[in-house]
């Protein structure tokens, strides 16, 4: 049993940081310690935590995506503005378009050979001129009530974004572990030439995960403009894609690619939504908050690197 | 070595967290004593379990003279009067600000201060402060009229006034004659709309004086300056410009300078910023109107703790916004905004 639980801990280290960070806070602040924090907390990070789902697919292959926060935005606006239609088809064409970003991206990236720092860095700066052309620059309002009321809606006191999330998390970790193309995945991330050598379609496997990086980041900007019940042609500018990459990797999931897991990002995920809730329920000085999570990241992240090696 | 560095490493964390918790305590405690010992001449110090604690999220802290100002002032205001204040900052974010205003409900604080980063997005939050109890200002800009029930009241500068007081020094420059043209704000903002409004309705007042148009400049000097030299080859006779600010008046300054025709022009601005302030100074500019930051902080506190001790406040809590021209404009401080 002990023997079990320290395995799993050696293999996730992001865990004991968790149940660190938890104590820590909870002595620290009365109110964290509270369900309904907690539920605050969980409900914060779900749409984070969506997007980084996605992200984990292509870190894993070995790439990033710097568009998720503004693609996320695009889709949040296009939800928003396109309700006239009805929202069904508002939902369905903000999920095509951000598919398009993702096809794009991965197509510039994996055909074309261009660095994905510089595919992904245009496509950010070019969904945000989209945004801005879209909503003239103005914050834009819901139609629909239904929309707005489902973001609200609890199953059991379980939030239903955190469902979602959770949902999401089983279907991703399914398709990392048991499927092909997961398993391509891990292979051309971890070694390129070999995987192609063993006759895996390299090119395919990256435009696939592209696309379903930024399919989530579509899924994220749903949520996020159904909790509004509004859009801003800010949302997702200028540093979500930051968070999402960050949640990813504080996780303990390869920036090198070839390496990680769903339950990395998740605890990722928990971990940075926690610190934030946190500071926030502490009354740190908003200046001081930004400086102490920095420090609160590296520190995790180089105690990973200590106790875990180099991955 | 590498688990004791590890071990150290956390140390350091804990450390630091510790300290930010203990800094962030012993302020409100010196602010507290201050308070008690300023408060005990005139009355009985409050014990600190009663005191009133306020959740503030602001717009942006320091991304300007005026947020920075405001949240100096905000500061002194919560210390001065002897209660507390959680002060977050969102950095503009409408979707940040919606967990901070939860993060808030979360704590239990007396009364939630929002300084909204957008008008509309706020709205379902605000609502869910005020169903857990828990009253709701808005600070400084006005949310859509349509959210009035999700709040408890507004504090901060009354627009309309400011448009108004700019349109009384247009017509008193013009003394009460000539062709006049408007150049706006954001459009659907709040805040475009009222001052607006407020030029309009006392121009109606002036039957010499006639709007030839109204235009967006989307509080930014680029598009301002573009529209006025549109506006410049449209009209071959302008006597006057109002603008909803002064970034918005130097654009227009711009493109009248370059026509050639800045001379005899009067132009005014619902707020002065600091080059309005010298643009007066030097006689370019006929008048603005002072939107104090300082007053706009300290009306939120007051309006904040008068809702959080349960007194009945009203919807709409304004300062007063004085108008400045040449005549005056030295006994003002130049914003440093």
């Amino acid at each position: 049993m002990i023997g079990n639980v320290l395995r799993l801990t050696k293999k996730y280290t992001i865990i004991p940081i968790i149940f660190v960070l938890f104590m820590l806070f909870s002595i620290i602040s009365k109110d964290f310690f509270d369900l309904q924090n907690l539920s605050n907390i969980l409900l914060q990070s779900s749409m984070s935590g969506v997007m980084a789902i996605g992200m984990t697919f292509l870190m894993i292959n070995g790439y990033f995506d710097l568009s998720v926060g503004t693609v996320m935005g695009l889709c949040a606006n296009l939800v928003i503005g396109l309700q006239k239609f009805g929202l069904f088809a508002a939902i369905l064409i903000s999920i095509l378009v951000a598919v398009v970003f993702g096809l794009i991206n991965g197509f510039l990236t994996a055909k074309v050979k261009i660095n994905a720092f510089i595919v992904t860095l245009s496509s950010m700066i070019g969904a945000r001129g989209l945004t801005y052309v879209y909503s003239r620059e103005m914050s834009l309002v819901g139609k629909v009530p239904a929309f707005n009321d489902f973001s609200a809606q609890d199953v059991l006191g379980i939030p239903s974004y955190v469902l979602i999330f959770l949902f999401f998390l089983i279907i991703s970790s399914f398709v990392l572990k048991r499927t092909m193309h997961g398993r391509n995945t891990y292979a051309v991330g971890g070694n390129g030439e070999a995987s192609f050598n063993a006759g895996i379609n390299a090119d395919r496997t990256t435009i696939i995960n592209f696309v379903i990086c930024s399919f989530m980041a579509g899924v994220g900007g749903i949520m996020q403009a159904a909790r509004m019940n509004a859009s801003t042609p800010t949302i997702g500018w200028p540093d979500t894609n930051l968070t999402v990459i960050s949640c990813v990797v504080l996780g303990g999931t390869s920036l090198k690619g070839g390496y990680g897991g769903m339950v990395f990002t998740l605890g990722g995920t928990l971990a940075i939504f926690m610190i934030k809730n946190a500071l926030n329920l502490i009354n740190v000085q908003s200046y001081y908050n930004s400086i102490v999570t920095g420090m609160i990241l590296i520190i995790i992240i180089l105690n990973d690197k200590l106790l875990h090696g180099e991955k | 070595m590498k688990k004791s560095i590890s071990i150290v490493l956390t140390l350091v964390m804990l450390i630091m967290l510790v300290t930010i918790t203990g800094c962030s305590t012993a302020s409100t405690t010196t602010s507290a004593t201050t308070a008690g010992t300023t408060k005990a001449t005139t009355t009985a110090p409050s014990t600190s379990e009663d005191k009133i604690v306020i959740g503030y999220t602001a717009f942006s802290i320091g991304v300007n003279g005026y947020t920075t100002t405001h949240d100096k002032a905000f500061r002194e205001a919560v210390e001065k009067m002897g209660v507390e204040a959680i002060i977050l900052d969102p950095k503009g974010d409408a979707a940040i600000q919606q967990n901070q205003v939860e993060d808030l409900i979360q704590k239990k604080v007396d009364v939630i201060v929002v300084w909204p980063c957008n008008g509309q997005a706020i709205l379902p939050a605000c609502k869910k402060a005020k169903d857990a109890g828990i009253p709701v200002v808005i600070a400084n800009s006005p949310i859509d009229p349509s959210g009035k029930d999700s709040v408890n009241a507004y504090a901060g500068p009354d627009n309309y006034a400011q448009g108004k007081a700019a349109g009384e020094e247009m017509i008193e420059g013009l003394n009460g004659k000539g062709k006049v043209v408007e150049l706006t704000g954001l459009p659907g903002y709040v805040t475009t709309i009222e001052r607006s409004q407020g030029f309009q309705d006392v121009l109606k007042s002036a039957a010499g004086i006639e709007l030839l148009e109204s235009q967006p400049a989307d509080w930014n000097r680029e598009k301002a300056q573009k529209m006025m030299e549109s506006l410049l080859l449209k009209y071959p006779e302008i006597n006057g410009v109002y603008c909803a600010d002064d970034d918005i008046a130097q654009g227009a300054i711009n493109a009248l300078k370059n026509a050639n025709r800045l001379d005899g022009v009067i132009i005014t601005a619902a707020t002065l910023f600091g080059e309005g302030y010298d643009a007066i100074k030097a006689g370019i500019q006929y008048g603005s109107v002072f939107q104090s930051p300082a007053e706009d902080a300290k009306i939120t506190v007051e309006t904040a703790i008068r809702l959080a001790k349960g007194e009945t406040v009203p919807y709409s809590n304004v300062f007063a916004t004085p108008k400045v021209t040449k005549a005056n404009v030295d006994s003002f401080e130049r914003p440093s905004f």
